[in-house]
């Protein structure tokens, strides 16, 4: 059971700040806390201060305030200068919230979620690029993609789709029936540029969408899979891996330079990049790191609303929030056929909350530059952009019958209109 | 996107020329120029309409103003059922009538002696529109009783010169129309006011059935809102045909088109702009009047593909800030989306007296739009303020608050401030004059005051907001969990 002197890893942070306060420029003007894979936590500073009594007793505090999530005196405390990684240890570390001039940094360790608060990356293409995300999958994300593809190549555009719901492929089931899957699929790119040949199946791992025969545009679609892919589970758990060929490189970087090659090879109008659900790396990446305008999937449910302000939260303390806060979209998912407007009224409420406690700035009666949105914008990142339930579309299979147009436009015809907008938008930088 | 027409930057200083300063027009006869005419204030003009509704700022007074007005009747036309021979008296207004009708203190003094509202309306009804035609020994009274009471003790002449007057009139073609506006003048309480409005709507309903003889009310919807203003058989037939004075989105536009086509300096070329941007956009002179073609009054893609050229595409660097077209009127309206014409102009000229910027493409910049409404708020704060002057005491504790907040936030400021108790001393006082309907209910009832007057807005939660042109000029913030960066 609990006892009430168990520090339990949400305190420990907490516990540290106050220790590393107390003794604050005092001992040094400049403190890192790295906080390793299981949690525990130990303080980097640049080097050894002068007062070496001061320093055995902040490393003596600072060990016994954090118990099973410090380290033993003596090894609670390191110093820049000695350590042969110290780069990245500077590289990655993050600003919290300064105090008295005293620079606090954390370096967070973990084996995922890092993406989640890492830079942009480059890219050498400009094609816009939107990723379809859901914070809880089955609320019609997939459904909703297929339609926008089909509409904007009905107007001509050339579309590639990236299926990267790795975890559970399929999405791109209804644009690529099996009859038309390539040789390969995203998996097996990640397993061949893990050893450094992705380029030999390259050619192999775009298939085109049945879909767009007698439109003006094209469907083009990288799956998770392709016929020739054989066991999927082995190539699927090696996808992680940060490394291509002998050099390491982030997982990120890889899925960009996957993309970027797609993209130079097919030149489209618009890429769309299908995020799996939930709190994963991928979504991560997706959303903050590829440059893309990123819709956010949602119905209004009380499970919705607390996972995403899980991740707002996380957000919050983003170093480029700033950058991406205003590519965010949300989407209205699944609009019940009964009583929209009052439905939409609630939605819109919350998703306001949502975003201007985490994502807005606060803003006074004269801030008219602040990233501040009334409930009622219909601009705002947060203004539900509704896709009305449609029983057509829960029995949804376009490889039978195509795409009904009439449904099509009932349901997602504002849908398409604000996400045509999005992309009018981004073509114009 | 380059090849599309973009007005020249001497559009500036021909806003500014155009537009009208913030000043109320307040018992002037509007200028021609200025009249524009949205399509459902063309039926609230109509003669057979007549209960008129519209909030402060919608139009009513320039309407009452315009009505009365030979040339102006002309110029709207018989689309509207007017012409320049339509004949229009005044039933009621602030502005001092001699004695063609009661002032408010005379009201007042009628309705303690005992006089019943209805009686009242139907004498000034009756000496406007039997007038010369009256015996004389009606004529001949100068007093507002002695008139009542001639017409209550002889109900059958009465009803034969009403009778003779309504043929005659109709023989003629003619519609003689009894203006009556600012009602909340009538009286410094609402029990009194709502009595006498009832009494003025009986009166529409008597008149009903003469075929030549209207009266025309204008009211806000606080004045009408009341149960017992309608507590009276057949009332619905009254308040069923009532028509409301709405501004939407591309009237908005319509307007502004109308005072720029008109003016004196800037008028051509900004009609030649017009034509540059699109060669459907055919300019009509009537008289010495520009009218706005068909096409920007209603088309709103072919509206704002002329508004853009004026103000660029898009409300921001980003480019996702919306379009100025949408951005503008939304950032103006109130709790229920409602925009005061005057709020908008107002808008738009600050936006134009705003400092240059450098490289500025376009005739306004999105920035100095963003200012203009800030400005403009301010204004629609003002033009409140002289409805309901007890609108600032409320308002004033709330500075530096922050919204969307819980009412207790709110309800504790005016405790602390004793606000309702203020409020209600202070009736007598023409700082407060006609205080809020529910103040007896206190706080709770200067909220549902405050909603229904489309000042603040209730979440499901309960939370109160303010939509923006409200909060920005009531000096109030916005909740965000982002600290702004500053400069």
């Amino acid at each position: 059971m609990r006892q009430s002197e168990n520090i339990l890893f949400g305190d420990a942070l907490d516990l540290a700040l106050v220790v590393v306060r107390e003794f604050g420029t005092s001992l040094a003007d400049e403190f890192t806390l790295v906080r390793d894979l299981r949690g525990r936590i130990r303080v980097v500073l640049k080097s050894k201060p002068e007062n070496v009594d001061n320093l055995k007793m902040f490393e003596a505090k600072i060990s016994t305030s954090l118990g099973v999530y410090g380290f033993g005196s003596g090894r609670s405390v390191v110093f820049a200068d000695e350590l042969s990684e110290r780069d990245t240890i500077f590289d990655d570390r993050r600003l919290l919230p300064s105090l008295n001039g005293l620079n606090i940094y954390l370096l967070d360790r973990q084996i995922i979620g890092q993406d989640w608060m890492r830079n942009a990356l480059n890219r050498t293409t400009t094609n816009p690029r939107v990723t379809f995300y859901g914070i809880k999958g089955g609320v019609g994300r997939s459904t909703a993609l297929v339609n926008w593809a089909w509409h904007l190549a009905e107007q001509g555009k050339k579309v590639l789709v990236f299926d990267l719901d790795l975890e559970s492929p399929g999405a791109s089931s209804s644009l690529l029936p099996t009859s038309h899957l390539p040789d390969f699929g995203i998996v097996d790119w990640f397993v061949e540029d893990g050893v450094g040949q992705a380029d030999v199946i390259e050619g192999e791992i775009l298939g085109k969408s049945p879909l767009d025969q007698g439109l003006a545009g094209e469907i083009y679609v990288i799956s998770a899979y392709g016929s020739k892919t054989g066991e999927y589970l082995p190539k699927l758990s090696r996808c992680y891996a940060e490394f291509s060929g002998n050099a390491p490189i982030s997982w990120a970087e890889r899925l960009q330079r996957l993309v970027e090659r797609m993209e130079s090879l097919v030149n489209p109008d618009v890429v769309i990049l299908d995020s799996r659900a939930g709190l994963h790396d991928i979504a991560a990446v997706l959303a903050t790191r590829m440059d893309a305008d990123t819709l956010l999937f949602a119905i209004n449910t009380p499970q919705t609303w607390d996972g995403y302000s899980l991740l707002f939260k996380h957000w919050h303390n983003h170093p480029r929030v700033r950058a991406f806060r205003s590519r965010l979209q949300i989407i209205a998912s699944m609009v019940p056929e009964t009583n929209r407007d009052d439905y939409l009224k609630s939605f819109r409420e919350h998703a306001w909350d949502l975003f201007r406690d985490h994502l807005y700035d606060s803003a006074g009666p004269d801030d008219s530059d602040a990233f501040s949105f009334d409930l009622d914008d219909e601009t705002a990142p947060h203004a539900p952009v509704p896709i009305f339930w449609h029983r057509a579309l829960q029995e949804f299979n376009p490889n039978v019958g195509g795409i009904d147009t009439k449904t099509a436009a009932e349901a997602l015809g504002i849908f398409f209109e604000q996400a045509d907008r999005l992309l009018a938008s981004a073509g114009q930088d | 996107m380059n090849s599309e027409y973009k007005f020249p930057q001497t559009l500036r200083a021909g806003i500014v020329a155009a537009l009208p300063e913030e000043t109320s027009q307040h018992g002037e006869t509007p200028q021609a120029g200025h009249v524009y005419l949205p399509s459902t204030h063309a039926k609230a003009l109509h003669p057979n309409n007549t209960l008129i509704q519209g909030m402060r700022g919608s139009g009513k007074s320039f309407w009452f103003q315009s009505l009365q007005n030979r040339d102006l009747r002309a110029l709207l036309g018989v689309q509207v059922g007017l012409d320049a021979d339509t004949r229009v008296s005044v039933g009621f207004s602030p502005a001092s009538g001699g004695n063609e009708y009661p002032s408010k203190d005379t009201l007042i003094s009628l309705i303690t002696a005992g006089y019943e509202p209805r009686r009242i309306w139907q004498a000034v009804v009756f000496r406007q529109v039997i007038g010369d035609q009256a015996p004389d020994e009606f004529r001949g009274i100068t007093s507002w009783k002695d008139r009542i009471d001639w017409v209550v003790n002889h109900p059958e002449s009465a009803d034969q010169l009403w009778y003779k007057a309504d043929m005659q009139l109709d023989e003629q073609k003619q519609f003689h129309i009894v203006l009556f506006d600012a009602l909340d003048r009538t009286a410094d309480d609402w029990l009194t006011m709502n009595k006498l409005i009832k009494g003025l709507l009986q009166v529409v309903l008597d008149t009903r059935s003469f075929r030549r003889i209207r009266l025309k009310v204008f009211a806000r919807p606080d004045q009408l809102d009341d149960p017992s203003v309608a507590a009276f058989p057949d009332a619905s037939k009254v308040m069923n045909q009532k028509v409301n004075l709405d501004w939407p989105r591309r009237e908005l536009y319509g307007l502004l088109w109308q005072y720029l086509a008109n003016n004196v300096e800037f008028g051509e070329p900004f009609r030649e702009g017009a034509r540059m941007v699109s060669p459907t956009i055919q300019w009509e002179q009537i008289g010495n009047i520009w009218r706005v073609p068909e096409v920007i009054r209603s088309d709103e893609e072919l509206q704002k593909k002329l508004f853009h050229a004026i103000s660029g595409p898009w409300m921001g660097k980003d480019k996702r800030r919306g379009f100025p077209y949408s951005w503008l009127p939304s950032h103006l309206g109130d709790a229920s989306g409602e925009v005061s014409p005057r709020s908008f102009l107002a808008a738009l000229r600050f936006a134009a007296e705003d400092k240059v910027r450098n490289e500025q493409e376009y005739v306004l910049h999105y920035e100095s739009i963003k200012r203009g409404v800030q400005e403009a708020s301010a204004i629609r704060v003002r033009e409140l303020q002289e409805d309901y002057p007890w609108i600032s005491k409320l308002f004033e504790p709330l500075r530096g608050i922050s919204v969307p907040c819980p009412f207790e936030d709110i309800r504790s400021e005016w405790l602390k401030n004793n606000i309702v108790t203020s409020l209600r001393n202070g009736i007598q006082d023409a700082s407060v004059r006609l205080p809020p309907v529910h103040i007896d209910n206190g706080e709770d009832g200067i909220l549902i005051d405050l909603l229904a007057l489309g000042l603040v807005e209730q979440l499901k939660d309960k939370r109160i907001n303010l939509p923006d042109v409200y909060r920005v000029g009531y000096g109030m913030g916005r909740r965000g969990g982002v600290k702004p960066l500053k400069g």
